[in-house]
């Protein structure tokens, strides 16, 4: 048994949010994470831009297409579709040992160090008052966190845009934006043309914050626009939650230890015990802390809090329900592409029907990803798909819509036994969209496509990857003032313990469509300060 | 076998011959991915070069999975990282005129996919 003051589960955004506070707190702070991480790719890819890179290197294939040439295999839309090689560590072993039953809901699950944040779009949102008080996140405190956490982990963004208040909101100290691409550039001058008329429909247009940095800081280098934001995190730029941790690493109270998933914990008289299953020999291994921090993600936690406290409660779930829709933009097509740019989101569309209920558009083009993958879903032969891409490509868009989501009764998430799994059990969950639900997203997204046309970007056909895909869960353990089992105070302590604290997303009781995981993180903050603030 | 496949996707695809190199890539990819296995559709199209393109055009219409077509966007995968064939897959700067081709092109492709729906019934 091994004691610390503060055991945090998780490397990921909220677990490294939350490890920082309470080591600034003054804890002595361990991480327990599985922490598998990339140790093929990540050396083998040259300091070029992606179009150098495919012009000059002969082994490119091993990064863009994998050593086994797996990422070229014909494979479905669907959640962690969007994987480069150098990012499927993200989900590696998690067939193995994160079993779920989920029929058609497709979750994204990791085992990785950074957890999925490892390669998250580094997109942020800052959520509105109302937005806050349906979560049940409280305002004044989640608005300091957010600077806290803006400050730490540095954002770009516009601070001069119709979408501000959707974006970095009144956040102080954003960096710049990064320069558009031509053809983003394109549709924002468009957009100042028909603003009036855009913005009479509900919806504005602006930069998106990113969590990406154009000036350096704290060491990290500032985006060098090498386009290759999908393979590698170009000299600490993107921000990722190894950069914390490996700053965090140098600090005397803080432990990491990796190669364990923790499976479940007891509380005797306030002193907690957890069992973790050692992933490189399979042993079982104990450690005893004082205040316990679970922030593995939504169904991480929900994995370990039914194993510890119940066995057949239902938990509620959220995901936002998420669309993509390729569009083409008639004044790009043929023109070249500069080499120098970035992959994340250019632009972001949002529609307001009132404070609480946003969806969002997100806006990419088409860069560095590779054009086979386009070309499997074409209904032409390959050899002309190829021909007529090669000159839509510089005009080709994406546009995703997030909307935001409630809970009903029809989204839970519970445990069940499964002999074949190491851990004994595994995840059942079931998720659907209420009619009415169905209705709004579509009528929605119809009017997200109307608004693109007006820009001149003409949608192709829309694209339902299946629900869980857009990555973004929470709600499994809501936030309450009554000492509920299954429930979180609103200082993030699992109702019925003394000092089992839960820092990610899930007491959120509302997901917004904006971006989450500046959210997590800020709430991560939010709840550790407080537990370093406890005697 | 992957070998003379990979001879003719290539020249198929790009419209000439393609080195030593990719073919054998195309051959160690189709051996990690499994792609060995062939069909009545492939073998037809590897005897008589010249149904590829109607073969392919009508398969990606009614079985975008086809082997035939995991094959040749394998063929294309691995070309596209290819150092000597990445302007085949690059953006562009285009003229007018070859906007033109292009939508030739496309009027072409419909033509092919239209014959390769009749010819498929009597592949298979």
């Amino acid at each position: 048994v091994i004691d610390f003051d503060c055991i945090v589960v998780g490397s990921g955004a909220s677990g490294a949010m939350a490890a920082q506070t309470l080591i600034e707190g003054g804890a002595r702070v361990a991480m327990l994470d599985a922490g598998l991480r990339d140790d093929r790719y990540a050396r083998l890819i040259p300091e070029k831009t992606f179009v150098d890179i495919r012009r000059t290197e002969p082994e490119q294939y091993r990064y863009l297409l994998g050593e086994r040439f797996e990422s070229a295999a014909f494979r479905r839309v669907g959640a962690g579709a969007q994987l480069t090689p150098p990012r499927r560590f993200i989900v590696e072993r998690v067939d193995e040992l994160l079993r779920l039953r989920a029929g058609d809901f497709a979750p994204l699950e990791s085992l990785a160090f950074g957890g999925l944040a490892a390669g998250w779009g580094l997109m942020c949102g800052v959520y509105s008052g109302s937005e806050l008080e349906r979560a049940s996140l409280p305002e004044a405190p989640m608005r300091a966190a957010y600077q806290t956490v803006a400050d730490r982990i540095g954002i770009c963004g516009s601070g001069d845009d119709d979408a501000r208040r959707f974006t970095v909101g009144d956040l102080a100290r954003i960096q710049p934006p990064p320069p558009l691409d031509p053809t983003a550039a394109l549709l924002a001058t468009r957009y100042q043309r028909r603003r009036a008329a855009v913005n009479g429909l509900g919806y504005v247009l602006g930069r998106p914050a990113l969590a990406l940095l154009t000036q350096p800081k704290d060491g990290r280098e500032a985006t060098r626009l090498r386009d290759m934001e999908f393979y590698c995190d170009d000299g600490g730029a993107a921000w990722r939650p190894a950069a914390t941790i490996a700053r965090l690493a140098a600090h005397p109270n803080f432990a990491y230890d990796g190669g364990v998933l923790v499976t479940r914990f007891d509380e005797n008289d306030g002193a907690i015990a957890l069992t973790a299953f050692d992933l490189r020999d399979g042993t079982l291994r104990r450690y005893g802390c004082r205040r316990l921090v679970l922030a593995c993600g939504v169904f991480g936690t929900a994995r370990i809090v039914l194993r510890s406290h119940d066995e057949g409660s239902h938990l509620p779930l959220l995901c936002n329900d998420y669309t993509y829709v390729p569009c083409l933009v008639a004044g790009r097509l043929g023109r070249s592409m500069p080499a120098h740019a970035q992959s994340l989101t250019q632009l972001a569309l949002f529609h307001e029907r009132a404070s609480a209920d946003v969806a969002v558009g997100t806006i990419f083009s088409y860069r560095s990803l590779m054009l086979f993958r386009l070309l499997r879903e074409m209904p032409f032969g390959v050899r002309d798909a190829r021909v007529l891409m090669q000159y839509l490509l510089s005009g080709f868009v994406i546009a995703g819509f997030d909307h935001p989501q409630e809970r009903t009764e029809g989204k839970r998430v519970w445990r069940e036994s499964d002999s074949s799994s190491p851990t004994g059990d595994r995840l059942a969950i079931a998720y659907e969209l209420t009619p009415a639900e169905r209705r709004d997203h579509r009528t929605r997204e119809r009017g997200f496509a109307g608004v693109l046309r007006t820009l001149g970007a003409w949608p192709l056909r829309r694209v339902h990857p299946p629900l869980g895909s857009s990555i973004h869960y929470a709600g499994t353990l809501p936030y309450g003032d009554e000492e509920r089992p299954l429930t979180l105070a609103r200082d993030g302590r699992l109702h019925g313990t003394r000092n089992v604290f839960v820092a990610d997303a899930s007491g959120f009781t509302f997901l917004p469509a904006k971006p989450v995981t500046l959210s997590l993180m800020a709430n991560a903050h939010r709840i550790a300060d407080g537990i370093a603030r406890r005697p | 076998m992957s070998s003379d496949e990979a001879a003719s996707f290539g020249s198929y695809l790009l419209g000439r011959e393609i080195d030593a190199a990719s073919r054998a890539a195309y051959a160690t990819a189709a051996r990690e991915l499994a792609y060995d296995a062939t069909d009545r559709i492939t073998e037809f199209a590897l005897r008589r070069a010249w149904s590829i393109a109607p073969l392919d055009g009508a398969l990606a219409l009614v079985r975008p999975d086809a082997p035939l077509r995991k094959k040749l966007l394998l063929m294309a995968a691995v070309l596209e990282t290819r150092p000597e064939y990445c302007d085949d897959f690059l953006p562009r700067e285009r003229s007018t005129r070859d906007a033109l081709a292009v939508a030739a092109s496309v009027a072409r492709a419909g033509v092919l996919a239209a014959f390769g729906l009749l010819l498929l019934p009597f592949v298979r």
